[in-house]
């Protein structure tokens, strides 16, 4: 397995935000973490990306153990995450937004940078040339690439994330709702392209609310409820459990239904 | 792939404008007349490069400091005390008191960087008002306000007298030359673009695998030592000063120096510190008023200017000649 976690904890004084969570993701699959709000989702992301530290438990991402590790340790080890409100750069360029992304594949430090020594230039092509990869392997059109990321429309910002994300070089890559603010259109095609991600061999973890496309696209479904894991399985399995079901009936209809009709 | 992208354009043109520069400086040093414009100038060129290195911690990594004034103080008082008693060539003395203050800056660094914000501006400026205190108090080494620092001797190089105003013109301009390729390189690369990024969201950066405080503390030692340069270059040009100079004020100056030029291009520092180094002699009858003029530039172009004023005016300038360019 590419990333396990076991028995995660997060306590927030008497709330306990994350209780005994465990999950597994495994390469080539979409594992979707759903539940109703304030069920932990996002706490659990930002525990597995190192955002926030964990009050117990373990993960282990390839065989080593990462628990409490900082995100940037975390990317070295090839976890990469995008985030719910689109977290880009003010004042950067879609393209050097992306090199960013390619930063570990660089090398020069300060001194060789500001002395723009030999092998700069070299290693400034390879990271644009990552980059560029990555933009257009998110379909992004390349007459964007020197405009402000902020100036961006919401769906191409939401593209820009995952490049980012991408020209990391990651094996694990973590979205915390992708589909949030898209029109149905944008999310269809996110959806596809995150299916293809999978397909290519990524371990995606998915935090979603839109229940057609987690569905749609995951071969794996964790569904918490007030910080506990309830269920764990495939679409068809979650679909007919029964703790599920009444986890969605007991806070809302309307998403109740919308979860028992996908 | 596209051929060299908009990016190597950027890059270019900002090497075009050193070639600018140092054009500019060859040609003032050996055209201006009045030893005042030059001695104007020659201040401005030295707090242009100590704006830099602020340029480079506030303008691109985000981070705040009210407390440059201890690093200029430091490159001052390690250059004039090794050129008057140690006797070490300028150039190294030069040299040396920079890494001094970097190394200063590191060492300071890196408690400081734990904070954020308004924490990490009330820290630094606390930070400044106690290296200026003991500046002041520390007589046997700094001669504290009165009577200071008396004939640091004049620049050279290798034997030749550089100490006349024309020629610490030149090298000034030099250093500022240097100083400001050096800080585009690192602007235009994959260390300048981390910190740029810092500055626009600090989870974001950590989780592209970027250990955001090494960086910040990079940036920082950076700037400790560009202010170490400038003092070192102002304490042989000033020959004599005292503690005075290193007040909270110099610090408050150098930030509004960043602020009125530009937070996003080090151009706005060479125009930010002319435009403050010039000002005050217009303001002359106002003297006791000088912080207040400064605190109401502050907040005007805060407001009204977030790029900073030199930005605004390029744009303005850019709007202006594309207007009439397409009737």
């Amino acid at each position: 397995m590419t990333l396990v976690v076991q028995s995660f904890a997060k306590r927030y004084g008497g709330l306990v935000a994350v209780d005994g969570v465990s999950l597994t993701l495994a390469p080539a699959e979409v594992t979707a973490i759903i539940g109703p709000n304030g069920a932990g989702k996002t706490t659990l992301i930002n525990l597995m990306s190192g955002v926030i530290l964990p009050d117990g438990g373990s993960m282990q991402l390839f065989g080593a153990d990462v628990a409490g590790a900082t995100p940037h340790v975390l990317a070295e080890h090839g976890l990469t995450r995008t985030y719910q409100s689109p977290q880009l750069f003010a004042e950067m360029s879609v393209l050097e937004t992306v090199m960013v992304g390619a930063h570990l594949s660089g090398r020069a430090g300060f001194l060789s940078a500001m002395l723009r020594l030999g092998a700069i230039r070299r290693e400034e092509d390879e990271l644009e040339a990552r980059a560029r990869a990555a933009l257009s392997r998110v379909g992004l059109p390349d007459d964007l690439l020197d405009r402000n990321t902020t100036d961006l429309a919401y769906g191409h910002q939401r593209r820009v994330e995952i490049a980012r994300a991408l020209a990391t070089g990651p094996k694990v890559i973590l979205l915390d709702e992708p589909a949030a603010g898209l029109n149905p259109k944008e999310t269809h095609e996110i959806a596809d392209l995150i299916s293809d991600l999978a397909r290519e061999g990524y371990a995606v973890g998915l935090v979603e609310h839109d229940m057609d496309m987690v569905m749609g696209i995951s071969q794996h479904v964790v569904v918490m409820n007030f910080g506990r894991k309830i269920a764990d399985g495939t679409v068809d399995e979650i679909q007919s459990d029964p703790a599920v079901i009444e986890a969605y009936l007991g806070t809302s209809e309307g998403e109740a239904a919308h979860a028992c009709v996908a | 792939m596209m051929a060299r992208s908009f990016l190597a354009r950027r890059y270019r043109s900002d090497l075009m404008g050193v070639a600018l520069l140092a054009v500019a400086v060859v040609i003032g040093g050996s055209t201006i007349v009045k030893s005042y414009h030059l001695t104007m100038l020659i201040y401005s060129g030295i707090y242009a490069i100590a704006a830099l290195g602020m340029f480079v911690l506030f303008g691109i990594a985000g981070q705040i400091s009210i407390g440059q004034a201890a690093f200029f103080g430091v490159g001052a008082y390690a250059s004039a005390l090794a050129a008057t008693h140690a006797g070490i060539p300028p150039v190294l003395a030069v040299a040396g008191s920079t890494a001094m203050a970097a190394a200063f800056g590191w060492l300071v660094s890196r408690p400081l960087l734990r904070l954020t914000t308004n924490y990490l501006a009330m820290a630094t400026l606390a930070f400044g008002v106690i290296c200026f205190i003991l500046f002041a108090q520390l007589r046997s080494l700094t001669g504290g306000i009165d009577p200071g620092i008396v004939a640091t001797p004049g620049f050279s190089v290798a034997g030749f007298d550089l100490s006349s105003a024309r020629a610490m013109f030149f090298v000034v301009g030099a250093a500022l030359c240097g100083t400001i390729l050096l800080v585009l390189n690192l602007v235009h690369s994959r260390v300048g673009r981390a910190l740029r990024a810092l500055k626009g969201s600090e989870v974001a950066t950590a989780g592209l695998g970027i250990d955001v405080v090494r960086y910040k503390v990079a940036a920082f030692t950076l700037a400790a030592g560009l202010a170490g340069l400038a003092g070192a270059l102002f304490a042989y040009f000033q020959s004599a000063f005292n503690a005075s100079v290193f007040s909270v004020g110099l610090s408050i100056e150098l930030l509004l120096m960043v602020i009125v030029g530009s937070v996003s291009s080090p151009w706005g520092a060479l125009f930010g510190a002319l435009f403050v180094t010039i000002l005050p002699t217009f303001l002359e009858d106002f003297e006791q008023y000088k912080l207040l003029i400064y605190g109401v530039i502050l907040t005007v172009v805060m407001i009204y200017m977030p790029d900073g004023f030199g930005s605004t005016v390029v744009q303005l300038g850019r709007r202006l000649t594309r207007r009439t360019a397409t009737p």
